[in-house]
């Protein structure tokens, strides 16, 4: 606390926002009276006294003392376990059901089947990578503006949908769009949960993935029920809707528990040079490619199989 | 089948995954470790994905269809926990899960739009793009079997 108390004293200006951090720092679950040792990192930031670094302080994790090991259960732990399944639902979800759209798109655009799963590859492809770097987001302190922005692409995303015509639109905005805001909030969300556990790690990991399912048939269904009756743009706009409900819930209830850490570097080069380890990333990019490939002709071929192939070759060339 | 019923299919693909994604982890966790899961998963993958190529009825559809959903399901929800368990360093987990993400991210990319080229190609004909994801998938299986053999030695009964 002297370095805190010190600092106090130096610089009158920080009152106010030492107020703010130390609220800050009772809500935190297990309130320690351990002075951290990111001490010093609190008050290099915060000497910038003006309304920017006011708020920096409140959005960003660097007022929160190391409180101590996981808690690994309780019902702050769990709500954000409840909090990741939905954000997990609403963002993986999404790319699972492309598999729904993809006939859709087949049948009202003139592109091909395979320019069109260009839109589904190319969100999940963004929700892959862009993790790379959300993630790290996570460990320097700046959860809740990160997934605050990635929240916000992605429900832009979906509501630029609703109003797309063409082939480019529905690129840039259900893929693009989405998978941007997906990948940017997704990473920080499940290695936020991580953090709340210890031996229970694995189970509350495999709860929250479980949303991925969750997701994959709640908006298929949505799609199922309403495309038909009110169309395409309003059939977006409800699963905008889902969207906007359940990532505010996330927003709301989400709360980093760690300080900020040093995080590690982007790219190891020694994992190139670890054989085992390149073989498996090497297999998996054989692996996955032929899961996108079921779930997004699955539907496709379905139909193609009861000899409906003609309805869609005969709807694209009216078109 | 109209396209208001194939939807079901990618409804069924998602649903049966949801006890999917959690119990190979917890099979992996208490008796024959992650990697030995993920190849039993790949094994049924390849079954799984050439057999898809002698469905030809509307109820084998829906069978296949609920089989393919929980082994896909359970390869999903395995990999990132297979890459973090060739990294023994925790300190640089983070960064080679991250590394690996980034290269299968641009994998996933292909994924689609080859299976649709070679639909064309083929002329709407799917043997063909259903071959190509159940060979590359055998590639696969084949790399990470052997990933896991130099790693962890040629037996079988090791957990790992």
């Amino acid at each position: 606390m002297d370095v805190e108390r010190s600092a106090r004293e130096t610089n009158d200006d920080e009152g106010l926002e030492e107020k703010s951090e130390r609220s800050m720092s009772h809500e935190s679950p297990v309130p320690s009276p351990v002075p951290a040792q990111h001490e010093p990192l609190s008050k290099t930031k915060s000497r910038p006294s003006n309304t920017l670094a006011r708020i920096a302080s409140r959005v960003t994790t660097r007022s929160i003392r190391d409180p101590g090991p996981p808690p690994d259960g309780g019902l702050v732990a769990w709500t954000q376990i409840v909090c990741a399944w939905l954000a997990i639902m609403n963002s993986w979800g999404f790319v699972n059901s492309f598999g729904a759209f993809q006939p859709y798109y087949e049948s009202v655009l003139p592109e091909s089947a395979s320019t069109i799963s260009w839109i589904g590859s190319i969100q999940a492809c963004l929700m892959f990578s862009l993790g790379m770097f959300s993630g790290r987001a996570l460990d320097r302190g700046w959860f809740r503006p990160t997934v605050g922005i990635g929240i916000a692409i992605q429900i832009l995303g979906i509501f630029a949908l609703s109003g797309a015509k063409t082939y480019w639109q529905f690129l840039m905005t259900q893929g693009f769009c989405t998978g941007v805001g997906g990948g940017i909030f997704f990473v920080p969300i499940m290695g936020l949960c991580s953090t709340y556990f210890s031996t229970h790690r694995g189970m509350a990991l495999g709860i929250v993935t479980s949303g991925n399912s969750v997701g994959g048939i709640v908006y298929p269904v949505v799609v199922r029920q309403l495309l038909g009756k009110v169309g395409f743009g309003w059939t977006v706009r409800v699963l905008g809707f889902i969207n906007v409900a359940s990532l505010l819930v996330v927003i709301a209830f989400m709360k980093p528990r760690l300080p900020p850490r040093k995080t590690g570097p982007l790219v190891e080069l020694e994992a190139l040079k670890d054989a085992p380890y390149c073989l498996h990333v090497l297999g998996m990019c054989f692996l996955m490619p032929p899961v996108y490939c079921v779930f997004y002709y699955v539907s496709p071929r379905s139909i193609a199989k009861e000899d409906f192939v003609l309805l869609f070759r005969t709807e694209k060339t009216k078109s | 089948m109209p396209y208001t019923t194939s939807l079901n299919m990618v409804i069924i693909l998602n649903g049966v995954g949801i006890p999917a994604r959690v119990l190979p982890g917890y099979i992996a966790d208490r008796f024959i470790g992650v990697l030995n899961v993920l190849i039993l998963c790949l094994i049924g993958n390849i079954i799984l994905l050439w057999s898809w190529l002698a469905v030809d009825s509307i109820p084998a559809y829906y069978c296949w269809t609920v089989l393919y959903g929980l082994f896909g399901a359970a390869f999903q929800s395995l990999f990132p926990t297979t890459i973090a368990a060739y990294s023994s360093d925790i300190t640089k987990t983070g960064t080679r899960l991250g590394m690996a993400f980034g290269v299968i991210g641009l994998a996933a990319l292909v994924g689609g739009p080859i299976s649709g080229a070679l639909l064309d190609a083929a002329d709407g004909d799917y043997t063909v793009p259903i071959a190509w994801a159940s060979a590359s998938t055998v590639v696969g299986t084949m790399l990470c079997t052997t990933a896991r053999c130099v790693k962890f030695g040629w037996k079988v009964w090791v957990k790992c």
